[in-house]
């Protein structure tokens, strides 16, 4: 009873704000310490070249940037994604909003669109090697192939998908189709196109991986290959992590910019 | 095919002492013409017959409601007016020019409202003078002087999801007034609202309609909203849909002073279009 009266109102079972933004940082630290501490404590009773140690992948990060390995690799790596991921989303976007909204050109494209995307891209690296050689070309080709096709089948699917309420509104507003494209039917799609630029964005950092590993003798993929040729498990887990970063820092960049600029896409549902 | 036909419409005119029901008006400056108008819409189990042969039409500056219960063919003649559905055959009119496709002098109020969340409020009012090609400055000053009128002025630029229902649907309005349409269309517009704001807004639309002297097709299938807006009431039935009745409501304006629901004269108007549409009506709502 006299609980509810106690003078101050400030409620003692109510935790404050601060403190629960405090716990949704703490509560995966800590989460991340006890995995951090029990990796440490497996190099008891497993051998340490098959799993290293949060301490042995932490040494060889700061060894390969004091000595200036990784720096090389990773500045061709992400040059590549990025250029990659430049064109393969654009292109996505592009294509489509052409296939999505012109059913002419979706009958022509989409089988093609629908085989290409079922198919497993890695295939294609021999091919890509015969038409540009082992080169840079053909590692961004391959990040284009890999992060275009979600893009384009979720853009498409997102232009046939705009509520026909917001079109409705377009028709009896007399909106040319330029306008309606515009003003309707591309915000309107914009939730899975965001979802296709995500998904396209993540799937860019396995098509730079795999393309090094496959195709070159420069980038992180090609260390990796030649650290895990090395038994130097601490080496290889570094640049997974570093690859695990660019994912999702890449993720992060489109979430951030999906609230930035189109806060409605949460705010409206 | 006078002028001052408008001002005959709008005006508070002393009910007619003839019986309201079954008039026959010699048709003075019809702006929107039906004339018989059929669409089925074919199906897996049965064809349905959704309008059969309607002919109707509306004179300028006039207040016409479309009532029946569901499956009547009200809305989809309503699409048809403004070329979201096409009819099979019959023909339909705006100023005697035959239309096929709807047309810029009609604009639409839906039910299910359909702000753009992606554009602010005034921004979603401006969507139809961005059509017409009005410059950006007369757009937003025509869009400001609209949302003023439905009384929305300082939530210009807010995101229409932070509005309520009622707010919501006032920018409808707003959106549909602004391009100057001959012809208003409203789709059950107050449908999805609570009772409380269903009647501002209809006391709020027949001000509009008053001051503006728009003409307005409303489909409802509430009587008493019908009844306390409307010049005329045509009245549908289902099965297949078509105009069974049009009748004059011959009730003084403004309404909003009194109740409609307790005047004599529009209990006898409510009898009869109650028992004219049958059992089923209030079911309906």
């Amino acid at each position: 009873m006299s609980a509810v009266t106690r003078g101050g109102g400030a409620s003692r079972r109510r935790v404050p704000l601060a403190d629960r933004r405090a716990t949704g940082v703490l509560a995966p630290l800590v989460a991340a310490g006890v995995i951090l501490g029990a990796w440490e404590l497996t190099g008891l009773w497993i051998n340490r070249i098959l799993i290293s140690s949060p301490q042995g992948v932490i040494s060889s990060l700061y060894d390969m940037a004091r000595q200036g390995t990784i720096n090389g690799a990773l500045w061709i790596s992400v040059r590549e994604l990025y250029l990659g991921l430049a064109i393969g989303l654009v292109a996505g976007v592009v294509l489509g909003v052409l296939v999505g909204r012109y059913p002419l050109l979706d009958a022509i494209f989409s089988p093609f669109f629908s085989v290409a995307n079922a198919t497993p891209l890695n295939v294609l690296i021999p091919l890509l090697i015969l038409w540009v050689g082992i080169s840079a070309q053909a590692r961004v080709l391959f990040v284009v192939l890999i992060s275009f096709f979600p893009v384009l089948l979720n853009t498409a699917g997102g232009l046939r998908n705009v509520s026909r309420g917001y079109v409705e509104v377009g028709q009896m507003l007399g909106l040319s189709e330029w306008r309606m494209l515009r003003s309707v039917i591309l915000p309107g799609a914009m939730p899975y196109i965001f979802a296709g630029i995500r998904l396209g964005s993540a799937l860019g950092v396995i098509g730079m991986i795999v393309g090094e590993m496959e195709v070159s003798n420069v980038g992180v993929g090609y260390l990796l290959n030649f650290y895990g040729e090395g038994f130097q498990t601490g080496d290889l887990l570094a640049l997974v992590l570093i690859a695990a970063l660019i994912g999702v820092l890449n993720v992060a960049v489109v979430r951030t910019v999906q609230k930035q600029w189109f806060r409605w896409i949460d705010a409206a549902r | 095919m006078t002028n001052d036909t408008r001002a005959a419409a709008t005006a508070p005119a002393t009910p007619p002492a003839s019986t309201p029901a079954r008039q026959t008006q010699v048709a003075r400056d019809v702006v929107l013409e039906y004339a018989g108008v059929c669409k089925t819409f074919p199906g897996t189990e049965r064809t349905v017959v959704a309008l059969d042969q309607v002919t109707l039409g509306v004179r300028r500056g006039e207040f016409v409601s479309l009532v029946g219960p569901s499956g009547c063919g009200k809305t989809t003649l309503l699409r048809i007016t403004n070329g979201l559905e096409t009819a099979d055959t019959g023909s339909l009119a705006l100023e005697g020019k035959v239309l096929s496709s709807g047309s810029l002098d009609m604009s639409y109020v839906f039910q299910d409202i359909n702000l753009l969340p992606w554009r602010s409020v005034v921004k979603n009012v401006e969507l139809g003078l961005e059509a017409r090609g009005v410059p950006k400055a007369e757009r937003r000053e025509r869009a400001m002087e609209m949302l003023a009128m439905v009384g929305l002025a300082d939530v210009a630029d807010s995101a229409p999801y932070t509005l309520s229902g009622g707010m919501q649907q006032r920018v409808g309005v707003a959106r549909a007034l602004v391009v100057r349409p001959k012809v208003l269309l409203m789709d059950e517009p107050f449908g999805q609202l609570d009772n409380f704001t269903r009647e501002a807004l209809q006391v709020e639309i027949a001000e509009l309609w008053a001051k503006l002297g728009t003409t307005i097709v409303f489909v409802t299938h509430d009587v008493d909203e019908a009844i306390f807006l409307s010049d005329r009431i045509a009245l549908f039935q289902p099965d297949p849909g078509r105009l069974t009745e049009v009748i004059d409501v011959d009730l003084p304006r403004p309404r909003s002073g009194y109740d409609v629901r307790a005047d004599r004269r529009a209990i006898e108007l409510r009898a009869h279009i109650v028992s004219h549409l049958g059992v089923g009506t209030r079911a309906a709502r």
